[in-house]
């Protein structure tokens, strides 16, 4: 097996330990991103110079030598982030040193490329973007998930071992489920954010891409900035709630999920009981009002009108669609916020997690990104909040592990979250059910990464 | 059928006061739209709109109010603070 199939982990031991030349990683990551990039449009840049000078001047800290890829959202030294768009809503953004740089830079790190996103972060699919879509590795006429879709799509193809996204309203967590990924989103405030685009967020948070959760611990380290300490996840109380979030689901999404629950129940000695929270039927229009319009300050009519053919019509329209959202619509989301922060604040004293799948259905095609649900077919980007919002609007965090593949050969997700400030007992839970598998899913990879 | 939702019986369908809305609104809000633009709005708010209305008509009286709410932490109320 080439280091560059090896976990994030396995590469940094390597390269400590002498036993590979970092320079000769680099290179290697290089020459994969050059191969494999094609199908995949998965890296919209590689800049081979700052990645040796990165190199040249890494410290020798938990991620010496490790190639990573980091989301088109976060600013560099030499590139300003482009968020998978044409043109810029506002003032153009500067080249910088953004939280989640320095967090890499200061481990060792080398970044090896940008990676594509859904343009302006607006969409959980990937497959709208001035690079042009994304694809995924597990089949390439369909979605990687979004908006870090470059992230997602550059793991699982092995081109990179761990990278960089960020999670709004789930950006991380769909990207992962749909290219058989772990994506922990943090709680909020707890990762590097410095630098980003929307500082005044209440929603966004940097965090972890990588193929499995020792590998999220490592890389969620370095961007929270402390060790993540594992610990055991045994003798959980894990709340599944009723209703839609499991039920109007694919089936072999249920199936897959529910096999999980019961593996990690059994290996964890853990207790599930069904649980319920208040506000849950406008958890997903509250988490897309909030997580949608924070970044609408620097908007104005003319800005919008500014934009060219080269920004998507999705984009021109929901822009201009959000400026049309009354202002009693953005405080009762508020409202939202508060009911089911109290209500999880309550329920977290009863279980330690909550469960159910990441997303309702597997990776929709790129020429039509519908799903096929129980109730009805929906576009991805408006059920997909249903599942992951409530994460960003409470402020907890959240991982998606994957558990299965479906008939299609797609890969199939379960989400965990815990109460704020639990991030290492979600990683501990998602190890233990690695290891009650025997990282079958973990370790599954698509055809195109073993070429 | 009443008809009632039918043009020209004192309410509009729900398509035309769509149509009405996004039209209204992006003329006050100063802003021009392309035909397939307004269209992928409408189709937008056909499907988000059943929900924000939803949403609108929620009193939420009985909510208490997390002033200064901090999304790291668990909520606090004011008394809390």
């Amino acid at each position: 097996m080439e280091l560059l199939d090896r976990t994030l982990r396995d590469q940094a031991a390597a390269i400590a330990a002498g036993d590979a030349d970092a320079g000769e990683v680099l290179d290697a990551a290089l020459e994969r991103i050059e191969e494999r990039n094609a199908a995949l449009n998965a890296i919209v840049e590689t800049f081979p110079e700052e990645s040796r000078r990165m190199l040249a001047e890494a410290p020798r800290g938990p991620l010496y030598g490790v190639p990573v890829a980091i989301k088109d959202e976060w600013p560099l030294p030499w590139r300003a982030e482009r968020l998978g768009a044409a043109q810029h809503v506002g003032p153009a953004p500067q080249p910088g040193e953004s939280g989640p740089y320095r967090a890499l830079r200061d481990a060792g790190a080398v970044v090896v490329g940008v990676a594509n996103m859904h343009e302006y972060g607006s969409g959980s699919t990937g497959h709208i973007s001035a690079f042009g879509a994304a694809r995924n590795p597990w089949d390439t006429e369909r979605a990687p998930g979004g908006s870090s879709s470059g992230p997602g799509a550059a793991v699982a193809a092995r081109m990179v071992a761990g990278a960089v996204g960020a999670d709004g309203v789930g950006s991380i967590r769909y990207p992962a489920a749909y290219c058989g990924l772990t994506g922990l989103k943090p709680t909020f405030g707890r990762s590097m954010m410095q630098g980003h685009h929307v500082p005044q967020t209440t929603t966004i948070v940097s965090g972890p891409l990588c193929r499995d959760a020792p590998d999220c611990r490592l890389l969620g380290g370095v961007l929270f900035g402390e060790v993540l300490v594992g610990g055991d996840a045994r003798a959980m109380r894990i709340g599944v709630v009723p209703g839609e979030l499991w039920d109007d689901t694919q089936p072999a999404v249920r199936e897959a999920c529910n096999r999980a629950l019961e593996t990690l129940k059994d290996a964890t000695g853990s207790q599930v009981e069904e649980v319920d929270f208040a506000g849950r039927e406008h958890v997903l229009i509250a988490s897309v009002l909030i997580g949608q319009t924070e970044d609408l300050a620097n908007v104005t009519p003319e800005r919008i009108e500014a934009l060219g053919e080269d920004v998507s019509i999705i984009a021109r329209a929901l822009l201009r669609y959000r400026m049309l959202i009354p202002a009693v619509a953005i405080s009762k989301a508020q409202q939202v916020r508060t009911l089911v922060r109290r209500s999880l604040d309550e329920l977290f004293e009863r279980v330690d997690v909550l469960a159910w799948p990441t997303v309702a259905a597997p990776a929709p095609r790129l020429d039509d990104t519908s799903v096929e649900l129980p109730s009805a077919v929906y576009p991805a980007d408006y059920v997909n909040p249903r599942q992951a919002g409530i994460a960003n609007l409470a402020g907890v965090p959240a991982i998606s592990v994957p558990v299965g593949l479906s008939p299609e050969g797609l890969p199939v997700a379960l989400q965990l979250i815990a109460a704020w400030g639990r991030d290492e007992l979600l990683l501990d839970a998602a190890e233990a059910l690695e290891r009650a598998t025997e990282r079958e899913w973990v370790d599954a990879a698509p055809d195109l990464a073993a070429a | 059928m009443s008809g009632a939702s039918e043009p020209g019986n004192g309410q509009r369908s729900e398509e035309a006061s769509r149509r009405a809305y996004v039209e209204s609104g992006l003329d006050l809000a100063g802003l021009a739209a392309e035909p397939d633009e307004i269209a992928v709005i409408e189709a937008v708010d056909a499907i988000y709109g059943p929900s924000l209305r939803a949403l609108m008509a929620e009193g939420f009286d009985e909510i208490p109010h997390e002033p200064g709410a901090d999304m790291s932490r668990p909520p606090r109320t004011a008394e809390e603070r």
